[in-house]
């Protein structure tokens, strides 16, 4: 019964939040929702047992990710109400696109192939399991291939982003420690006769 | 569970966390002393001397002030932010603490085995912690933002990307860490470094140990790494804007992250509880646990007497430069080390739970 | 010396091979370049294109007529993957070559190449997928090379534009994807291409509206990968703002991996689906067909209108996925092979106008362009013939493998309209021709003279008259590459 309440404290507040996302009129409120659904679902990854996929939620995604989106919308000017100049005239196809899709998914859900015999239970609930164990276990075992994917997937998107933005400037100008440490008193330092 | 037992466990609960929480910010008013002291100290002058004997009723005079101080808040400011602001920052430093094993206990006897102090004794607690406290960093940005005023916004720039960068080679300090105790909870990472000084993780890691006590020193944005505050170009960085009550609050979580920062050094590096030669388990786990956080407070003070500021570049130098390559490095070696044939079994020291 | 114990068994990787030595050659260069003098940045250029000589080998090496599996069953190295995987490599060595000029002014280009061989990687593992996680990161690897390489030329806004465009749209097609895997691992509880085909074929109720949705996306988030109607609106603008060299690559190698992994998994994964994707299939493939072909008429620019050519053709080559069985998939194949070296060459021809630096992109600009350089008029006639489907050149032949293909699958009324709409996409073609050849010359160009890009042209063009005469090579080549996979 706990469990339940708990269920959907969290993702009625999941979606309250996401809700909050979309609906904010000041988009540095939205990110905080964000944030605060990332809470919410990571409060949900801890009532499966499965603590670190919710801690490793908060640490990447609020952590750093959520803080590198509010860096970049402190950043930028953003104008609220050219954003929403189209938005009645794409209502009528987007909200009938939306309301056909979620008919779609309750659908889905209620076709029965989801129902709560197919579905995984989590069979060790209340055992001790480390979980990070068992997921590094997995990790670099059977998907290992994948998990090396994943890796030059971030390399590239690093190059990715450092091409497309570095620019060299001339009048920069740059510390080369080791020149600065190759320095002697001869180089610097001349007699001035007074 | 009948419900009186629940109320029982909520209320052991709720007087742990007040303990904990009470002691946090009563070290952090007295560190604050010390602070003063010993800075006056190393420069040759006398530091607060004139409150009470020594000085001592000093930190409570300062409360005191700062509390009956008014609180202003700027018309342009968002009122809602710029008040939840110093909360945020203060919270997860405290809420981190929560997990900080501060010793084992029988308690006199009473139990049969040892019981960890620590209101929860999660697997996870390594993680926890990075999780938690990588969260103040909102509070400081949006202070910077709800300000609304170019010397917080600056400062609070600055302590986003320092936090991040130290961030990431923080964590990869901590990993090599968890290769070697091969467990993420805090009280197994201090069961694996038993048996006296060799076997504490600053032996194999000395590097890590550098690497994650500076960085530490840059998360909580302590001299030298003080950027966000930078008096002298941006006045006082994310809390210019702030006075009394809330400007006490911020001080309240830096400092309580540096003494969480300097806890963190002692679990995973110093052997924690465990005291360096046997000959000395006489002195509680606790004390002893307490009295290496104490040093390397004051190791921090030190560095504060010590170090001129960073200029930017060379902060992030340092952090993207120097830590984040030496702690990758660092990372394959260990790793390397543990599956070469030889060095497997020179390593299988600090590894009590290989087998080997 | 003592036995060094892992604590898990060691994968096999001898069928990976291919891939691991681009992923780590692409690092290489990527250091290697740091480390160049600025006048010998493109020595990158040739590492690069000796680095795809070698997984070419590797990969004729490896493959074997049977199915090896890697990476604890994940990954698989069969025929159909060997095929495909040559296709990939030779449209990437086309790009790098094509690029060798194209890009000598540009900064960074130590990046490009390594990009360009990080998304072939991508591309090469999307193919040999069993998995739905591989495929999934195969893509975004190639995908994200891809979206970078569209916004290389950062100082163009076209560029720009069209690698955000690219980009957003890419995304959501990949939410889509992810989000119908989803539901078939919901269903199922597996990624693997056999257990999902398994449980999907001993579900009974196929009509169940979750596997429908489940099917709706995949696809959904496929076609925009190959660019199919309608979800094809990111091509044009893509194709246009890219680097030429980049636009022929996406035009072909993407392309040649999406519909190999959309055979895979409609084989593996949606057998017992059959009668739903295929109804899916053909709309789809009516609608490519349409807008391809007719709005490519209105293009002034070339890129553009190869833009719309390419989702034509998309269609033609969707017609032997709907028909499936072996003779339809190695339709498939025979066209893709075919398509790559057409489209290819009229690249190349393309990137050799340059004038002050400047891309001849508009039509106008080919006026006349048989009295300049008879050569090249020729090989670009030969180009547009062969995109066209005019018989007894490459382009007939695949156009008349998967037309066939859809007949004997009973599916003749889709066969009536390609045929119809590749009437409708000859005028187009023909009318570079007559540009060419009967129009006067209005502006001069100086072509560039790169051997290596002439010799190339020459190679592309003797290879499709070649295919064009003796098409039965290719066709055994491609039907024995199904080894694997029917």
């Amino acid at each position: 019964m706990l469990e339940a309440a708990f269920f959907y404290l969290f993702g009625g507040l999941a979606v309250v939040a996401a809700l909050g996302v979309v609906m904010a009129r000041n988009t540095i409120h939205s990110v905080m929702f964000l944030i605060f659904c990332f809470f919410n679902a990571s409060g949900l990854f801890f009532m499966l047992d499965a603590e670190f996929l919710g801690i490793i939620l908060i640490l990447i995604y609020v952590g750093a990710v959520m803080v590198m989106f509010m860096f970049v919308i402190m950043m930028l000017e953003v104008n609220f109400a050219r954003l929403r100049e189209g938005f009645l005239q794409y209502l009528p196809i987007g909200g009938a696109i939306a309301v056909m899709l979620l008919i779609e998914l309750i659908a889905a859900a209620t076709s029965g192939v989801f129902s709560s015999k197919t579905a995984s239970t989590v069979e060790h609930f209340g055992r001790e399991v480390n979980n990070t164990m068992e997921i590094g276990k997995v990790l670099y075992t059977k998907y290992l291939l994948g998990f090396e994917i994943a890796a030059i997937i971030l390399l590239v998107a690093l190059v990715g982003a450092v091409v497309l933005t570095l620019r060299s400037r001339k009048d920069a100008k740059y510390q080369v420690i080791s020149k600065q440490v190759k320095v002697r008193k001869e180089d610097r330092l001349r007699k001035v006769e007074m | 569970m009948s419900w009186v037992d629940v109320a029982i466990q909520a209320g052991i609960w709720a007087l742990e966390i007040l303990v904990i929480a009470a002691s946090v910010a009563l070290s952090v008013a007295y560190i604050i002393y010390v602070e003063r002291r010993v800075i006056g100290w190393m420069q040759v002058r006398k530091g607060c001397n004139r409150v009470g004997w020594a000085g001592l009723l000093q930190p409570i005079a300062d409360g005191l002030k700062l509390f009956l101080k008014e609180t202003i808040i700027p018309t342009t400011a968002n009122k809602f932010l710029f008040v939840a602001a110093p909360v945020m920052a203060m919270a997860p430093a405290f809420i981190a603490f929560a997990v900080v094993p501060f010793g084992e206990t029988t308690l006199f006897g009473l139990w049969e085995t040892a019981h960890v102090m620590a209101i929860a004794n999660i697997n996870v607690g390594i993680l926890y912690v990075m999780a938690i406290s990588s969260l103040s960093i909102y509070g400081i940005l949006m202070a910077g933002w709800a300000s609304n005023s170019k010397y917080a916004f600056l400062g609070a720039i600055r302590a986003t990307c320092q936090m991040v960068s130290y961030e990431i080679s923080m964590g990869f300090a901590i990993v090599t860490v968890l290769m070697l105790s091969g467990t993420m909870n805090l009280a197994g990472i201090v069961h694996a470094q038993a048996g006296g000084l060799l076997h504490w993780y600053i032996i194999p890691l000395f590097p890590m140990f550098l690497v994650f006590f500076i960085s530490g020193a840059a998360e909580c944005n302590r001299s030298p790494f003080d950027l966000p505050e930078g008096e002298s170009e941006i006045v006082a960085g994310f809390f210019v804007e702030y006075s009394g009550m809330w400007f006490a609050t911020f001080s309240l979580g830096e400092y309580a992250a540096m003494i969480l920062i300097s806890l963190m050094t002692s679990i995973l590096f110093l052997g924690g509880w465990h005291a360096p030669i046997a000959a000395l388990d006489v002195i509680p786990g606790t004390v002893w646990l307490l009295g290496k956080a104490f040093f390397l407070i004051f190791v921090f003070i030190w560095f504060r007497a010590t170090f001129p500021r960073y200029r930017y570049d060379q902060l992030m130098r340092l952090g993207w430069k120097v830590f984040l390559p030496w702690t990758l490095a660092w990372i394959a070696v260990i790793g390397i080390c543990m599956y070469t044939p030889v060095i497997q079994d020179v390593i299988a020291f600090w590894r009590p739970g290989s087998g080997a | 010396m003592a036995n060094i114990t892992f604590p898990f068994p060691f994968p096999v990787i001898l069928p990976v091979l291919p891939e691991i030595i681009v992923a780590v050659m692409a690092m290489v260069i990527l250091i290697w370049d740091l480390f160049l003098p600025a006048e010998r940045k493109q020595w990158t250029a040739y590492a690069a294109i000796a680095t795809c000589l070698v997984a070419i080998d590797a990969t004729l090496r490896t493959t074997g007529a049977d199915a090896q599996m890697a990476f604890y069953g994940q990954f698989v190295l069969d025929p159909f993957a060997g095929f495909t995987k040559l296709l990939i490599i030779g449209a990437t060595i086309y790009g790098i070559v094509l690029s060798l000029d194209y890009m000598k002014s540009e900064k960074n280009i130590g990046e490009y190449y390594s990009l360009m061989l990080f998304s072939m990687l991508g591309m090469m593992l999307m193919v040999s997928a069993t998995n739905f996680i591989i495929m999934y990161l195969g893509l975004e690897l190639m995908a994200l090379c891809l979206y970078v390489l569209v916004g290389y030329q950062r100082d163009v806004l076209r560029s720009s534009e069209a690698a955000l465009k690219y980009f957003i749209l890419g995304s959501l097609a990949s939410c889509m994807l992810l989000y119908g895997i989803s539901f078939l691992y919901g269903l199922s509880g597996s990624l693997d291409f056999a257990a999902v085909g398994q449980a999907l074929g001993s579900l009974g109720d196929n009509s169940s509206m979750a596997v429908s949705l489940g099917l709706v996306f995949i696809i959904a988030g496929m076609a925009f990968k190959v660019s199919l109607a309608p979800f094809h609106m990111w091509t044009p603008d893509a194709y246009e703002g890219a680097p030429t060299p980049i636009t022929a690559f996406m035009g072909v190698a993407p392309k040649v991996a999406g519909f190999a992994i959309l055979a895979r998994v409609v084989i593996d994964a949606l057998p017992s689906l059959q009668a739903d994707y295929v109804t899916i299939f053909s709309w789809l493939a009516v609608l490519s067909m349409a807008v391809g072909n007719i709005a490519a008429i209105a293009q002034r620019n070339i890129k553009r209108m190869l833009a719309y050519s390419t989702i034509g053709h998309v269609g033609f080559i969707l017609l032997g996925l709907i028909a499936g069985g072996p003779e339809g998939y190695s339709a498939m194949l025979v066209y893709l092979a075919v398509y790559l070296f057409m489209n290819m060459g009229a690249f190349a021809i393309i990137i050799l106008m340059r004038r002050e630096g400047i891309q001849g992109e508009l039509l106008d600009d080919f006026a006349g362009m048989s009295k300049v350089r008879p050569g090249y008029a020729l090989a670009m006639g030969l180009f547009m013939f062969s995109l066209a489907g005019i018989p007894f050149l490459g382009g007939f032949w695949a156009k008349y493998a998967v037309l066939i293909a859809a007949v004997h699958a009973g599916h003749l009324y889709l066969a009536l309209i390609g045929i119809l709409f590749s009437a409708v996409g000859a005028f187009y073609y023909i009318r570079v021709v007559k540009y060419i050849y009967f129009d006067e010359e209005r502006v001069a160009f100086d072509f560039s003279e790169n051997p290596l890009m002439q010799a190339t042209v020459a190679v592309t063009a003797i290879v499709v008259v070649a295919i064009g005469i003796f098409p039965q090579p290719l066709m055994d080549i491609c039907r024995a590459a199904l080894g694997g996979i029917v």
